[in-house]
């Protein structure tokens, strides 16, 4: 079979493996027998448009393709086809396309070959090269929301070994949630999940059972837990999932500090289009409280919208520095320098955006400035994607970034969704460059005294999370640094984690000090697998 | 260049109606009120039909407390380039009226009550 990535910690994900079980058990087995290739047999270095074999499925759907409104293209053809394509495909538009191992797309199931249509290289710090190459059910890919609703309780887990079994926490909650309901806050561990005890469970059974539970697929589902709150109450909790609204930009606080300057304070934990305005309104209200300085909060932020990176990174440092310059350049590979190779559109660099973008804002409004020469940005594993466009665009301006926490996930990359047959892959075709064209930061930022291996070193400092502590409090391990560094630039004793990825794997962990993996975004998902 | 031409007479036609309605209807930004199963139902069904008939996920309060509903991928990859669809009520002629902003497409809502915001 080959699959990487086994189980995961959603149903979406559970479908994944289903679904590429299935592919397996029909993709007619291994070498030969395949028929049905309209460009004849393999040649190795030779590849004719994908287009040639786009469509053409060993199962091919009907009716209206929701993506699109129109028919679903498909066509009988062969999971060679669909091997054909991919390698076409990936050959045209993979980022590293020149690193391929260009291998017989007759002798592999096409889960297992889009697994090895990637680069094997790796990175300084010894991690893949490509750690984003993964693939979802079409059906469940192309599915809308109301901008930051999700079916859920309102708790953001973390996963602090990466894996189950392992202990999982409550990172934050969602205001007015069935978890807010329940007394649910951070630092609360789950323990039983619908009576199953998460760092013990051994079977598929009970991984299912608890993935289930964690994360329900719509609302009104009814799960039991056992969680020890903080302060080290255990009690029995019975939640109803529903359709939650996500806060994206929360705890907008402005900070005394014994100089007399207030230091401002802010959540950010995902860009999507409700940022957007909520952004506005947070820049408005630290302008209100004279802030001189900035913490943002990006521990949690596994990106999104990258225009509303640019308009935060704009509302952060001002018309000064930004006027005229990139924030960033979407780079393709050098079969594409000017065109970018999925839409045909001409390439060129996304600005600071001045205005705002219509995400949940009218659009063409002036965006509100802080115009600040510096910002302390607090940063984990789950720092990521566009999270690490606001680090990397302001540096390209020169505006001063200070990190604090843990080294972030190293995601300079995109891609475009590409379903085909459905399947959507996902296979990084660009990467994201400043305006000193430098992206390339795959083992992440890390803070100056991060032990080895450290990614692109930002100065600042390594401190692990603090579950112990609200977001926002002036004690919380991380903002504390942060707040010490500001006025006298040393750091504590190095503690956050490098590279990402590596967790704990003991339980009976330091709630004050320890790192793990939220499963906010798609890959994420993907990622967290029954140990 | 036949088929050409036709498109661009029928586009003209639409343009020209869409046009000549706007100049009569007085669009009010408008809220729900009083949601029912059948309002919810309802709005869930012509969001999803305007967008290709792909399924979403709504809140049940949506559009009660803003004339703006917002419509975006379920799945974000980290670094999106797209933007989101926008849906806005309105009050037309006494009527509930959904308007995709992207497209102007008018979707008239019978199964709900709305106010002016």
């Amino acid at each position: 079979m080959g699959r990487r990535t086994p189980l995961t910690t959603n149903r979406l994900i559970s479908l994944l493996a289903l679904v590429g079980l299935a592919a397996c058990g029909g993709g007619g087995g291994g070498g030969g027998g395949f028929t049905g290739d309209p460009g004849g047999g393999w040649t190795p270095g030779v590849f004719l448009d994908a287009s040639t074999f786009a469509a053409r499925c060993a199962a091919p759907r009907s009716g209206i393709n929701p993506a699109t409104g129109s028919p679903f293209p498909d066509v009988q053809g062969t999971t060679l086809d669909e091997n054909n394509f991919l390698r076409s495909y990936s050959d045209n538009t993979y980022l590293w396309y020149d690193e391929i191992t260009d291998r017989d797309p007759g002798l592999f199931a096409t889960p297992e070959y889009f697994d090895l249509l990637k680069t094997e290289a790796t990175t300084a710090s010894g991690q893949p090269k490509d750690k984003f190459h993964f693939t979802f059910p079409s059906d469940e890919w192309f599915q809308l929301s109301q901008s930051g609703i999700s079916a859920g309780y309102g708790a953001e887990w973390v996963f602090l070994s990466g894996v189950l079994p392992g202990e999982v926490v409550v990172a934050f909650t969602e205001p007015n949630s069935p978890a807010t309901a329940n007394g649910l806050a951070r630092g609360a561990e789950v323990l039983f999940a619908d009576g199953v005890e998460l760092i013990n469970l051994n079977t598929q059974a009970a991984f299912d059972t608890v993935i289930a539970a964690l994360f329900p697929s719509q609302a009104d589902e009814t799960h039991d837990f056992t969680v020890r709150d903080l302060g080290g109450t255990q009690r029995n909790v019975s939640m109803t999932s529903a359709n939650v609204t996500s806060t994206p930009v929360q705890n907008v606080v402005g900070i005394p500090t014994p100089t007399g300057a207030v230091v401002g304070y802010v959540h950010f934990n995902a860009h999507i289009a409700t940022a957007e305005s909520g952004l506005i309104t947070a820049v408005n209200d630290l302008l209100a409280m004279g802030i001189s300085d900035l913490v943002v909060d990006l521990r949690y932020n596994g990106g999104g919208f990258l225009d509303i990176a640019s308009e935060f990174a704009y509302m952060i440092a001002g018309a000064g520095p930004t006027a005229g310059q990139i924030f960033e350049n979407l780079v393709f590979n050098d079969k594409h320098p000017t065109t970018n190779p999925v839409t045909g559109v001409a390439l060129s660099p996304t600005p600071f955006h001045t205005t705002t973008q219509n995400f949940s804002a009218p659009p063409g409004q002036p965006l509100p400035t802080l115009d600040l020469p510096r910002v302390f940005v607090l940063t984990g594993p789950n720092t990521c994607s566009a999270s690490e466009s606001i680090m990397n665009s302001l540096e390209g301006v020169d505006v001063e970034v200070i990190q604090i926490g843990s080294t972030t996930c190293g995601k300079p990359y995109g891609f475009f969704a590409t379903d085909n047959c459905g399947t959507t892959y996902f296979t990084i075709q660009f990467k994201g460059e400043n305006n000193k064209g430098f992206g390339d930061y795959t083992d992440g930022f890390s803070a100056t005294n991060q032990t080895d291996p450290k990614g692109t070193v930002v100065p600042g400092c390594s401190v692990a999370d603090d579950f112990t502590h609200a977001l926002g409090d002036p004690a919380e391990r991380r903002l504390a640094a942060a707040l010490a560094y500001r006025e006298n630039p040393t750091c504590p004793a190095p503690s956050g984690l490098a590279p990402p990825g590596v967790f704990k794997t003991s339980a009976g962990s330091d709630l004050s000090a320890v790192d793990g993996y939220a499963p906010k975004s798609a890959w994420h998902q993907n990622r967290i697998i029954r140990r | 260049m036949r088929s050409v031409s036709i498109m661009t007479v029928v586009g003209a036609v639409v343009f020209l109606s869409a046009c000549k309605t706007d100049d009569v209807r007085q669009d009010v930004p408008a809220q729900i009120i009083d949601p029912t199963p059948e309002s919810r139902a309802e709005l869930l069904h012509v969001v999803s039909s305007t967008l290709g008939g792909r399924a979403v996920t709504i809140a049940d309060d949506a559009l009660t407390e803003d004339s703006l509903l917002i419509i975006e991928p379920k799945h974000l990859t980290g670094r999106d380039l797209g933007k989101p669809d926008h849906f806005r009520l309105v009050l037309s002629d006494s009527r509930c009226v959904l308007v995709h902003e992207e497209s102007n497409a008018r979707i008239g809502l019978t199964e709900t009550s709305c106010a002016a915001e």
